[in-house]
């Protein structure tokens, strides 16, 4: 009766790996696997006191974070993509949560002209939008400042809340305002007690999410920025256009840096959601 | 037509085991051609396990499924020829009804011609004509339900296995479909394995019962026998024996044994596998009480086989009341009543012995 | 009068149009501002000449000049292979793993992590990595499969590898939480009718996956679409990967013609609009019903 109790696979054979499977995981095994070995390089490329040609670096050092802190004036950039990418995420939860709000709640004539508005920056690649974008924030005085860029940002990540918690906002029960209501509580504290709690975890998602979004987009901030208001990306291609006079390794220990500054927040958030549930949502809301 | 496809089907020792938890131990049950089974118990008992080994969902951990003397556990599900209706009905949302139905015909390459003519019979035999160019989710919950009957049926299958096919269903439209499975069985002769925790459809429609807990059958037999007869108290219960009472037992005389409830009463019942015990369980059902007028307000019990009890809550249910009644030493007894009685007060009711069954306390 | 306006109010509410509405109006007009107005003037821009006059030259000089005109092609020539490839490959692992499958959170989890990386930092990597000294070259010449590195950067190759490190986890991702969502009775009730694997997946499957296919084909195609840095960085912006947005970034950054960038900005939206159109009206006509199950 003490049959070891294999896992179980609903519907397919017991008993062995089937030729389908070994093919999948070569292939997953053959991406992972030089995926690694491309970060591998960048980082080790960062600590190498000279490295070419052969299999490892001749040595390892330290000294390119510091010589990177100074050339490319790191600090001043970390600041300001901080500075950016709180803003980024602290507007676009208070512009667009409540705007996921009235679209979990509300069925009204319009609201796929709405929804269509809110998806189209989603469907567009932004350096499409970015152009324009650029352009016309110049006619404001506003490119190459740090408002624009903070704006330019904006336009995928509004969408991209309304998006992740329009579906988190519409499983939370209505019923549950409506019976704080019923306690006589006004509307601020049936947001304060009820709603903000409840939608807390989607809240912090989003808002990693958006971070994470933030300080990876390239294009928006690249053509909107001047030479104050660069973010670790964007410094980061620049860097590399400058190359030739710069010790590759500076280069990459600026990439190793840029690559914690994204890590962090996304592992923060994946203690909070699932990854699948995070691109389901977003599809689902795609689909309709 | 009613032709079973099959003569015997015998499963034998079938175990299986998730991680560490046993959901089916040592199962053997055998069923004839053309006979409808019902497998009932508790929630989580493995009665969908039991349906899915048979399906070949889930493979086996130990144990043998044959047919008419040939094995079939280690078949895949699609080469068992078996129909398969689900609780959820698992229609296919992409395809209209008649595609639905007409799934399996096209997977066992079927002339077209012929698939038109059978889709179209067993839509009727569920009475669906016309709604073959539905989609799944424009159908009502009963009528998904009997979409999927169809799917299933016109593969003319040699078993067909059903997964608590109604228990999504209204109150209504599950007596209603309830008729309309029995007429189905009836008209067709289909050999049907049918899963459910609702008593009074299994009694209803199937020709045997098998009463399952913990994965393991406790009884088996007609539905008038496990109704009359349950083999111990748990089956007792799940049969409508509302009223368990733990007791002692005294003495027995010819077949009956006399037991001593908590506060002293004493009653006569049917010996059913007490006689070796002292801790036993006495089992009547609440429609097996007859109220008799209580003996003033004399304490002791008027006459034989009576427990003199206090009202406590009547649900008026239209012809009849379902009343619970608090006895001494806190006991509570449920009976039904055509008599009209008010909370707060004193009845007797009473029970004829054939009635009171006695079991074994459970361990 | 007080009659009346509380009519029109109870009205209105009736249609779902009351306070609660308000709410969007942050969004739709930050939207409008940042979004659809840069469009619209993008748009009156593109159709002027520098200096001001009216008139559709630019689009006319852009698809005269076969210089320009190709960078629809060679962004074609990109975006719509490495869009299929991301979500071809996607699909039978997403199938593979859609179940309950041991590690599947590591697994996803995995995948997410290149999609942060960024496209600046993969093609980075990859100057490293698939360069003539890096390790990839060095492998195979070890391994002795060639005597000379291949040249994988700075091309075609280079570029398309960098849309697959970027691009090809998300489509898993997205192609696999769709998968996920699916009844998995519904492929056990195609068992029991007699279907197959390969039939099951044909039949039930697949058609099920659809509506998550089209969703990461878009996806990926728009991302893949206005590969930028990757396409100056590991590619040949002058060359054979000289796409259709590093063509806009030279009009308005290099050259200050705006409203000729503006003009191919708009083209394109177009292009974009067009193929992301096409594939949701492939879809509709492929698929039919609803995209979930029947019956909760
Ligand atoms: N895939 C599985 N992995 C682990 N345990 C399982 C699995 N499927 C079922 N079980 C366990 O096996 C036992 C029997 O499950 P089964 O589904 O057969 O119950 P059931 O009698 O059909 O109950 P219900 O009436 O609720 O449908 C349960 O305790 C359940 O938790
Ligand atoms: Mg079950």
């Amino acid at each position: 009766m003490t049959i070891a109790g294999a896992s179980e696979r609903p519907v397919r054979r017991a008993g062995g790996l089937s030729l389908t499977s070994i093919v999948l995981v070569v292939v997953l095994g053959v991406f992972f696997l030089n995926l690694a070995a491309l970060i591998l390089g960048v980082v080790l490329n960062s600590f190498a006191t000279s490295w070419f040609g052969s299999l490892v670096p001749d040595g390892l050092t330290t000294r390119w974070y510091a010589y990177a802190a100074d050339t490319f004036q790191l600090l001043d950039v970390l600041r300001v993509t901080f500075t950016v990418g709180a803003a980024v995420v602290v507007l676009s939860l208070l512009i667009g949560a409540p705007a996921a709000y009235a679209l979990a709640r509300r069925q009204f004539p319009g609201k796929r002209l709405v929804m269509l508005l809110f998806l189209l920056p989603m469907l567009l690649a932004p350096i499409t939008y970015g152009i324009p974008l650029a352009t016309a924030l110049y006619q404001f005085d506003l490119a190459g400042s740090l408002a624009g860029v903070i704006l330019a940002n904006l336009v995928p990540s509004v969408p991209f809340v309304i998006l992740l918690l329009t579906p988190f906002i519409e499983q939370i029960d209505e019923n549950l305002e409506r019976a704080a209501r019923m306690c006589g509580a006004s509307t601020p504290r049936v947001f304060a007690k009820i709603l903000i709690p409840l939608m807390a975890p989607g809240l912090l998602a989003a808002g990693l999410l958006v971070l994470i979004r933030v300080l990876a987009m390239f294009e928006l901030t690249f053509l909107t920025a001047g030479p104050g208001e660069q973010t670790l990306v964007v410094a980061l291609y620049y860097t590399v256009f400058a190359a030739g006079i710069r010790p590759t390794q500076a280069i990459d220990a600026m990439a190793v840096i840029y690559m914690l500054t994204a890590f962090v927040p996304l592992l923060v958030a994946l203690r909070f959601v699932n990854p699948t549930q995070i691109v389901a949502r977003i599809k689902q809301e795609n689909v309709r | 037509m009613p032709q079973p496809q099959l003569e015997r089907l015998a499963i034998e020792d079938v175990s299986k085991v998730y991680g560490d938890h046993v959901a089916l131990r040592d199962f053997s049950l055998d069923v004839a051609g053309g006979e409808f089974v019902a497998l009932l118990g508790p929630s989580g008992c493995g009665k969908s396990t039991m349906l899915n080994c048979l399906a070949g969902l889930v493979p086996l951990t130990s144990g043998r499924i044959s047919i008419d003397g040939d094995r079939i556990d280690p078949l895949p599900p699609e080469r068992r020829r078996f129909g398969m209706v689900f609780q959820n009905y698992a229609l296919f949302p992409h395809l209209n009804i008649g595609r639905n139905v007409a799934f399996g015909l096209e997977s066992r390459r079927v002339a077209r011609s012929e698939i038109r003519a059978r889709v179209a019979r067993a839509l009727g035999q569920v009475r669906l004509e016309g709604l073959a160019d539905r989609y799944p989710s424009q159908l009502s919950g009963g009528q998904q339900q009997r979409v999927a009957m169809a799917r299933a049926i016109v593969l003319e299958p040699r078993l067909i296995l059903m997964d608590e096919p109604l228990s999504n269903l209204d109150a209504q439209l599950r007596t209603e479909l309830r008729t309309e499975l029995r007429r189905l069985h009836q008209d067709l002769g289909l050999t049907t394995i049918y899963v459910t925790h609702d008593q009074s459809e299994a009694l209803s429609l199937a020709d045997r019962l098998v009463v399952m807990r913990n994965g393991v059958h406790l009884q088996i037999g007609t539905p008038a026998t496990v109704y009359t007869e349950p083999a111990d108290a748990f089956v007792a219960a799940f049969m409508g024996y509302r009223n368990l009472i733990p007791a002692r037992r005294r003495s027995a005389r010819d077949g009956d044994v006399i037991v001593e409830l908590a506060d002293g009463v004493t009653m006569r019942g049917v010996d059913r596998g007490a006689s070796t015990d002292e801790q036993v369980v006495v089992a009547v059902r609440p429609s097996d009480f007859t109220v008799v007028p209580a003996a003033g307000s004399d304490d002791e019990a008027t006459g034989e086989n009576a427990i003199t009890c206090t009202v406590r809550v009547v649900e008026y249910q239209g012809e009849e009341s379902a009343v619970e009644a608090e006895a001494a030493g806190g006991l509570r007894v449920h009976f039904r009543t055509t008599e009209r009685v008010a909370t707060g007060e004193r009845v007797a009711v009473h029970v004829d012995p054939s009635r009171l069954l006695v079991f074994a306390a459970d361990a | 009068m007080p009659e009346r306006s509380r009519s029109l109010r109870d009205r209105l509410a009736e249609r779902g149009i009351d306070r609660v509405l308000w709410l969007l109006l942050p969004a739709a007009a930050l939207l409008g501002m940042l979004f659809v107005y840069p469009f619209l003037y993008g748009l009156g821009l593109s159709v002027q000449s520098q200096e001001g006059t009216p008139g559709i030259g630019n689009y006319l000089r852009f698809f005269g000049d076969d210089f320009q005109r190709s960078t629809i092609a060679k962004t074609f020539a990109l975006a719509i292979p490495a869009a299929a490839l991301n979500v071809g490959i996607s699909i039978p692992i997403a199938y593979k793993l859609r179940g309950p499958v041991r590690h599947k959170r590591v697994i996803t989890t995995l995948l997410v992590l290149p999609a942060t990386l960024g496209t600046v930092l993969v093609a980075e990597g990859l100057i490293r990595y698939f360069g003539p000294i890096g390790w990839f070259n060095q492998l195979l010449m070890a391994i002795g499969i060639i005597d000379a590195p291949l040249q994988l950067t700075h091309n075609y190759i280079g570029v398309m590898a960098s849309l697959i490190i970027t691009g090809f986890p998300l489509s898993l991702l997205l192609v696999l939480g769709h998968a996920s969502g699916i009844d998995p009775d519904l492929e056990r009730a195609a068992a029991t009718l007699g279907a197959g694997p390969s039939e099951r997946f044909r039949r039930v499957i697949l058609p099920l996956m659809l509506p998550g296919i089209t969703i990461a084909f878009v996806l990926a195609f728009v991302a893949a679409f206005a590969v930028f840095p990757s396409a100056v960085m590991v590619g040949n912006p002058s060359g054979e990967t000289r796409v259709i947005s590093i063509a806009a970034y030279q009009a308005a950054f290099e050259r200050f013609d705006y409203p000729m960038a503006s003009a191919i900005a708009m083209i394109m939206a177009a292009l974009q609009f067009a193929v992301v159109g096409s594939v949701f009206l492939v879809r509709s006509r492929l698929y039919r019903g609803s995209t979930s199950g029947a019956k909760g």
